[in-house]
Parts: C-alpha cells; structure tokens; sequence
C-alpha cells in the first residue's frame, strides 16, 4: 500500500513531464509556445545565480509584508474577537476593505509608495492580513466559555485572559489563517513584481515573457510553486509542533 | 465564630423564571457543606452566582463578612466539566492561580507541586497534557489547580458526575483526605444524595424551581463512613423522602 501510493503520488508528475516532454519535441505543440520540460530544467543550469537571487527577494518582500500582516491581524483578530466593542466598530470597515482583491490595491500602492519594495510590501500585507485577522477573530470567539471562567475563577485578568486563554486556546484556527495568509502573500509578491517592482520571481517571469524565453517564465513559475509547497509543508510541521497539546 | 460564607436572601430570576427564592445559608470555618436538589433546579446557579461568574436580584452574599465583588481565587471552583486546560501540561495548570497571584515561576511551581502532592494520584504525571489523561485524572487535576488558588472557600459543582462509579467512590475518599489535610472549607453541589452523606458534615436539601431551602441535616457520624451503615442508609433516606415529596 505504502510502495502503491508513492507510485501512484510520483508517478502522475512523471507522465506529465513525459507527456509535455512529447508533445513539444514533436511539435504538436510549438516549443515557443511550449517548451518542453528539459529546456525549462536546463535555465535553472544556465542562470542558477539569476533565479536565486530572484527568489531571494521575492522571499525578503513576503517576510517582511507578511511579518506585518501577521502581528497586525492577530492582535486586532483578538481585540475584535475578545470585545464586542472592538467588533463592532471595526466589522463593517473590514467587510468594505476585504472584498477588494489586492491586486487592485496596486495602482494605489505605486502613487503611494512608488515603484519597488515598499509597494510589494504593502500589496503582500493587503493580501495576508484579512485571513489572519478574520481566523483569529473566529478562533477567539469560538473558545469555549468554562476556560474563560475557569480563568477569571482563578483570578486572571484580561491581559492574563488573553495570554493564557484565548490566544492557545484560537491557536489552532490563528495558524491555520496564518498559514493561508502566508499563502495569499506569496501570490500577492508575485502579482506585485509584475507590476510594482523591478526585481523578483514576478518581475522575472513578465520580462522573459516580454522576449518571449517561455522556458524562463515555465522556470520562474516552478521556482513559485515549489518556494509555495515548502513554505506550506514548513508552517504544518511548526503547527504539528505547536498543537503537541491537541 | 463569623462564618466563612454568609448567603442571605438570594434572590434570582432569569427573565420571568425564579431560580432562586431567598436562599439564605452559612457556611463555618473549616465546614463541608454539600447542597442537594432535583437537576436543574438551580444549585448550580447558586454556586456560580457564590463564584461571582453570575449575578442576583436580590440578597447579599458575605465572604468573611465582606460582599464579593466579581470572580476571584479567594472561592476557587472545581467546574462540572473538564475545565483544565488542554493547552497546559498538569503542573502548568495547577501553577495558574499562583501565577495570577503576582508569584514569580519559581514560586508558582512550589506551591503547585505541594498542591499535585496532596491530591492522589498525579505524581509523575506533571508534564503530561490533559489529552493523556482520563476522566477522573482531569479532574484531579481541576481538585489541585483549584487547591493552588489557596481559596477561603473550594466550590465544587457536581466534580464527580461525569466519572464512572467505581472512580466516583474512590474519588470521594480521596477529597476527604485532602479535606481533612489541608482543612479547607468545601461547598459542594451534588444531585446525588448519597454522595452528599457520605461526604459532609451538614446537607442542604433545595427544592426545584424556585430553589428555596427546604431541609438541613446534621451528618454525625464518623469518617469513614459506612455506606450500609444502618444510620447512614436511614439519614439517605429521609433526604430522598423530602426530595421525593417536592
């Protein structure tokens, strides 16, 4: 069973690749139009430098726009779950701003802060901040009323509450909008590249686009996708961690 | 001697429904009191209004001669349910009220651990997570961290209901062990009449809604006691009777 489904997760890749692989070399596809998979592989042989460092800053923009989504939407995240005040003053500003797809914060983001770093910073934490801050809110609501009296019994105050109580116990839901924000982030550093920056995996894919080297966009769009797998299956393993508890 | 707990006129409804009429009663130094009455009938109610997690019409309720303002350590509770945190490991738990008093972690884990001591059974299990842990350990756990708070007074709100008999019985033994070693003042709220005699020195019988104070029993007879005592199967019955005739 173990061996059948290894073949069965890795073989499906593999006649992808395989499939590709004929289809362009054969032409029934233009290789411009298509390359196939071996001409892709080859540009992370012919320009390993370029990409790294391209990643490198895609990686830095999304550390530091998601660092900044993520202390900010958990700690309004708590406050709005925790006091029906806070809710209630923030809720129907939230519900106006999120629908807005964060690319279209982007025409903004290049009057307010210009073409580069801080215009992908700011598209990332757009992108991020409402998964956190409306799972966080969620978590915190959701926490089980006995755990708070037991607490307040035993003599908690609020800033106790919060630490001891509320933050563990909507930890669960926190990390999963955490990790989901960290993926809407990496989407949001891509799609901003393209426009707002002049460096970076999106900046990468648009310009070899524009001399159409599509083995370069196809090799810039793996380094995406595979940067995006290990940061997902990284933040499981930190959750599986931080939930020994469960 | 002031008593510990003074209840006076208590008085509570929930919108037009009475739960509480006038139920007025003391609680001595050193005392275990268990109060007993039909399910649903508001004992638990009373007890959580006593914790200060809920609040009354009418009435006064004196801790050593002062009204009680809010929840606080100085009357610990033991919930119905597994109120433990699951986010904690045992001794974690059993720290929080020394926390919460403002002692450094130094402290806090001496004074828990004395507490993990005078409970049965919880040695060598300090840094489990409650996960691990059965029914009746859980609730152990809950009998040490409501301990830890050092209250005035230990409320306990039907602590055993949830365990299976065989652990209820020798769950009772124990609280008398911890009772008469660390001469805690104990109110107790149980729907099971037996467990009320065999434990305490005074029963409390309240009668279905409104709750009012309807019978209260002078238990005499010595510890350990005889469950097929003559006496004791006499003094059960006579509690049941007036039950019965509510």
């Amino acid at each position: 069973m173990e061996r059948r489904s290894l073949a069965l997760k890795v073989g499906t890749p593999v006649a992808v690749l395989i499939a590709w692989e004929v289809i362009s070399r054969t032409g029934i596809i233009s290789p411009v139009l298509l390359p196939p998979p071996s001409k892709v592989f080859a540009v992370f042989v012919e320009m390993p430098g370029q990409i790294a460092v391209n990643a490198a800053t895609s990686l830095y923009r999304v550390a530091v726009g998601y660092s900044i989504a993520a202390v900010s939407g958990v700690t309004l995240g708590v406050l709005m779950g925790a006091y029906k005040d806070v809710e209630t003053a923030l809720d129907l500003l939230v519900e106006i701003i999120r629908p807005i797809p964060p690319i279209a914060w982007i025409p903004m983001a290049i009057v307010w802060f210009g073409i580069g770093d801080a215009s992908a910073f700011f598209i990332i934490f757009i992108g991020a901040f409402f998964p956190i801050l409306l799972s966080t809110r969620a978590g915190v609501k959701h926490v089980d009323r006995i755990y708070i009296e037991a607490a307040l019994n035993l003599g908690a105050d609020d800033k106790a509450l919060i630490r001891h109580v509320l933050l563990p116990a909507a930890l669960p839901e926190i990390l999963t909008g955490l990790r989901t924000g960290l993926g809407v982030g990496w989407m949001c550093v891509v799609a901003a590249e393209m426009i707002a920056a002049k460096s970076g995996l999106g900046y990468m894919i648009i310009e070899a686009q524009r001399v159409l080297a599509t083995d370069q966009v196809i090799a810039g769009m793996l380094t995406i996708g595979v940067l995006g797998l290990l940061m997902d299956r990284g933040f499981r393993a930190l959750e599986k961690r931080l939930l020994a508890w469960m | 001697m002031e008593p510990v707990l003074e209840v006076k006129n208590l008085v509570k409804s929930y919108d037009d429904l009475l739960v509480l009429d006038h139920v007025s009663f003391d609680v001595h130094e050193g005392e275990f009191l268990a109060v007993v009455g039909p399910s649903g009938c508001g004992k638990t109610t009373l007890l959580r209004i006593i914790a200060g997690l809920e609040d009354y019409d009418e009435g006064e309720v004196l801790l050593r001669g002062e009204p009680i303002e809010g929840p606080g350590p100085d009357r610990a509770m033991v919930f119905q349910e597994y109120a433990v945190f699951p986010w904690k490991t045992v001794l974690e738990n059993v720290m929080f009220a020394p926390l919460m008093r403002g002692l450094d972690p130094e402290e806090a884990e001496r004074i828990a651990r004395k507490y993990l001591k005078v409970v049965p059974g919880l040695e060598g299990f300090e840094d489990e997570y409650p996960k691990k842990l059965s029914g009746g350990m859980r609730q152990r756990v809950a009998i040490a961290r409501a301990l830890a708070a050092e209250p005035e007074i230990l409320l306990m709100d039907e602590p055993f209901a949830a365990v299976d008999a065989q652990t209820r019985n020798r769950m009772q033994e124990e609280l008398l062990k911890i009772w008469k070693e660390t001469e805690k003042t104990i109110l107790l709220v149980t729907h099971n009449v037996e467990e009320a005699v065999f434990l305490a020195d005074r029963v409390m019988v309240l009668s279905n809604r409104p709750a009012k104070v309807v019978d209260v029993v002078d238990i005499d007879l010595p510890r350990p006691r005889d469950r097929t005592d003559p006496e004791f199967v006499r003094i059960r019955a006579r509690i049941l009777e007036t039950l019965g005739a509510l």
